[in-house]
């Protein structure tokens, strides 16, 4: 009904979604400074307390047809960081020193047996446990990308934990992969769709990341305009992988170590893709535990401190295991173990696509990743901070 | 405390000593690894040593004493395939220069070593400033006294050093102008410059012992000299050469001061005077400014020559000498170097032309010393 003072807003006030994303990350960057400038914590635990107060485990401020919006943001922001921490891994660097892939193939392969072992334990179905040990294999990419920005750290460590969690952030992909097709099998039962269907997965990816990384060698990356061109590149390459239902996640990493690997000269780009790169970064971690609700707790905390735990000693056995022949000290070898534990929105992603396939997947998966989410997402960073202070590697 | 003793030496043998620097390979930029890289190399036998140095993104080799130019090379290719070897192990790059291209001091982290924070704390941000690289050369003397004549003589051929080795033309980020722009930060040290005139041991004890009643020493160490005098190991070393981007021009270079050495000591073709150095800072400047297009004045008789024709013209005068040493092939190098007017700044300057990157050209110079 018009009336002569419908220019006055209705009566209660509704704010619309931007109100409550301004809001959330207000409160976001506020939750950081505290943390940081108080109590010494790290920025992102803060962030992942608001993300968390957000969502539906506290006032629900952010419903899920928001949280879903995010997802094409979560899928962006982790395609950058992904490229950025492929385009650090010098595969020269493995072939001189090979105890490093044993270093990778040791806490990898550790990390899914005795995770396989703790959910077996816990009575956990042996599909589940299997999907839920090749998520684990995984390092959180953007927790380990956004620490070393935040502590402007450098040395051995650094070095190692970002070339490990590229590696295992890439067999995490292909061995989810490959145990998808045995869940292929099982709910639609079409032998030729399953053998098909990870081929499809992985070449097509692998080609996304060709032509994106041999575009991207065509651009001037030292020239601060071509940066618009870089970012519209990679936009376009995650859009095409949403389109053929292919990987972002895997297209995006391998893309960034072809650039780097095919030509020598340092291709760079302003780190972290600049501010936009962090603000993006800073909604990766609330949107990851908006989702997070308590009943997840009951249905599979147990089993969460289970892998956590298994997780955790597998890491550190296995890059114990090779620290001195791969050239470093057993201390540096310790403080490289515990940084591996992060896992953050890059497991969480994993999760929702294992769900988009697969819709009434058992609810168990979700319950457990998402409470061992909720609590490396929050406990993790202090360890990466202590560990790498205890090595002298952090600089802030 | 006093002077140590002079333990004289077998005279034109000569010790390289060479500070490389430690970068990253992603953007190469200064890294802290010197530390691990020690790890690495402590159980390998080179000939002469490895050691840290003051900041975490510096190492320094010396070779044992030498005495021509292909046991240097030799020495040199040992020390620099152990450490290449170690590096391609932790994924980091070494590479000659006198400067870093690009850094920024203020990123640098001292080594945690007890005099390498004594620096610290007494020179501030100097301290950090001094990420710069150097070659210095110790040669043999037979006496305490011959090893003062050699350093002031030696002080005149300074210029041809500097514009030999010069290969830091670019500081955080940007062109200095200068073909060797490492020397500037040397000369923010109190202590740094050129060593008091006096030809006779007991004149450098007397020196030597009124600096430390003043307190403002406490060893020779604490000498930034362009040139000082080894006590213990009955050597002067010169210090002012930046670090080659090869250690072929770095073996050619101290064969160089090896040749002149043995020419100034045996022939004695100059009378030294304390005004000798009227005009050294002015020469100093000019081969740190233009390289081997610098004017060198001669002090004696006020002659202008560019640095090259000098250098051009030593290099005649010490071809008997260097036969004597067996070092004619480094002399060969150098005399091309000069003739093309080609020094490592020069080098550099053209390789970030072309391709219009920092990082490029650093990492153009870990390929240049790695092979």
């Amino acid at each position: 009904m018009k009336s002569a003072f419908s220019y006055l807003p209705h009566w209660p006030l509704v704010p619309d979604s931007v109100f409550w994303v301004g809001l959330t990350l207000l409160m976001a960057g506020l939750c950081g400074e505290l943390c940081w400038k108080a109590w010494r914590l790290p920025r992102i635990t803060g962030y992942g307390v608001i993300g968390l107060l957000a969502g539906s485990a506290g006032f629900g401020v952010i419903d899920g047809a928001l949280a879903n919006d995010a997802r094409f943001l979560m899928d962006v922001a982790l395609g950058m960081l992904l490229f950025e921490l492929g385009s650090r891994l010098n595969l020269r660097w493995i072939r001189t020193n090979p105890w490093l892939i044993a270093t990778s193939l040791a806490e990898a392969t550790l990390t899914f047996a005795t995770v396989v072992i703790a959910l077996q334990l816990m009575n956990v179905s042996l599909m589940t446990t299997t999907v839920i040990a090749s998520i684990a294999i995984a390092t959180s990419p953007t927790m380990v990308i956004q620490l070393k920005t935040e502590l402007k750290s450098e040395g051995q460590v650094t070095e190692r934990l970002l070339a490990l969690t590229a590696l295992n952030s890439m067999y995490a992909v292909i061995l989810l992969e490959l145990v998808s097709t045995w869940m292929h099998q099982e709910y639609y039962g079409n032998l030729f769709a399953t053998l098909t269907e990870p081929l499809y997965l992985i070449l097509g990816s692998l080609a996304v990341a060709y032509v994106l990384a041999r575009s991207c060698q065509r651009v001037n990356l030292q020239d601060e305009h071509s940066f618009v061109i870089l970012i519209g590149l990679v936009l376009l390459a995650i859009a095409i992988t949403h389109m053929l239902e292919l990987s972002t996640l895997l297209a995006l990493l391998t893309a960034g170590i072809i650039l780097k690997n095919f030509d020598p000269r340092p291709q760079l780009w302003p780190a972290h893709f600049g501010t936009a790169g962090w603000l993006l970064t800073v909604v990766l971690f609330v949107v990851t535990l908006i989702s997070f609700q308590w009943s997840y707790i009951a249905l599979g905390g147990l089993a969460a401190l289970a892998m956590i735990g298994a997780r955790m000693l597998a890491k550190l056995a296995g890059v114990l295991a090779f620290a001195k022949p791969s050239g470093i000290s057993m201390k540096q070898g310790l403080a490289l173990g515990l940084t591996l534990a992060p896992m953050s929105a890059f497991a969480y992603l994993l999760v929702e696509n294992t769900y988009n396939l697969y819709p009434d997947f058992d609810p168990n998966l979700r319950a457990i990743m998402l409470s061992a989410i909720l609590i490396l997402q929050l406990f993790t960073p202090l360890l990466v901070y202590w560990s790498l202070s205890f090595i002298g590697e952090r600089r802030q | 405390m006093n002077l140590e003793t002079f333990n004289p030496s077998k005279p034109f043998t000569f010790g390289i000593e060479l500070e490389i620097q430690i970068v990253n390979t992603h953007d190469y930029d200064l890294t802290k690894a010197a530390s691990d890289l020690m790890r690495l190399v402590k159980d390998q036998k080179v000939p002469g040593d490895i050691k840290l140095e003051i900041t975490e993104s510096m190492i320094e080799l010396a070779t044992g004493i030498c005495t021509n130019y292909h046991q240097a090379l030799t020495d040199l290719g040992v020390l620099r395939d152990v450490l290449v070897t170690a590096a391609e192990k932790l994924n980091i790059g070494l590479c000659g220069g006198g400067t870093h291209a690009f850094q920024q001091w203020s990123d640098r982290q001292i080594s945690d070593e007890p005099r390498f924070h004594y620096i610290s704390e007494l020179y501030g941000y100097l301290a950090k400033q001094f990420t710069v690289f150097g070659q210095h050369v110790h040669i043999g003397c037979p006496d305490a006294d011959s090893s003062l004549f050699l350093l002031h003589s030696l002080s005149r051929y300074i210029p041809h050093l500097i514009a030999l080795s010069a290969s830091s033309p670019f500081v955080q980020g940007m062109d200095t102008g200068f073909h060797s722009a490492r020397l500037n930060s040397v000369f923010a040290f109190p202590m740094s410059g050129r060593a008091p005139f006096t030809l006779a041991w007991s004149g450098f004890e007397e020196y030597f012992s009124k600096m430390i009643s003043t307190g403002v020493i406490t060893s020779m160490k604490d000498f930034y000299w362009d040139i000082r005098p080894k006590p213990n190991f009955g050597t002067v070393e010169v210090r002012v050469m930046d670090t080659p981007l090869s250690i072929e021009k770095a073996a050619a270079i101290a064969c160089y001061i090896q040749a002149l050495a043995r020419y100034l000591l045996l022939d004695k073709p100059l009378t030294l005077h304390e005004d000798d150095y009227l005009v050294y800072n002015f020469n100093r400047f000019e081969a740190c400014r233009f390289g081997l297009a610098g004017m060198n004045v001669n002090p004696q008789n006020g002659e202008r020559r560019t640095i090259a024709q000098d250098i051009l013209i030593t290099l005649d005068a010490l071809a008997p000498h260097a036969q004597e040493l067996d070092c004619t092939d480094a002399l060969v190098v150098l005399r091309k170097l000069v003739q093309a007017q080609t020094n490592d700044a020069v080098w550099l300057r053209d390789i970030y032309r072309k391709e219009g990157s920092l990082h490029e050209t650093v990492r153009q110079q870990c390929l240049l010393w790695s092979h």
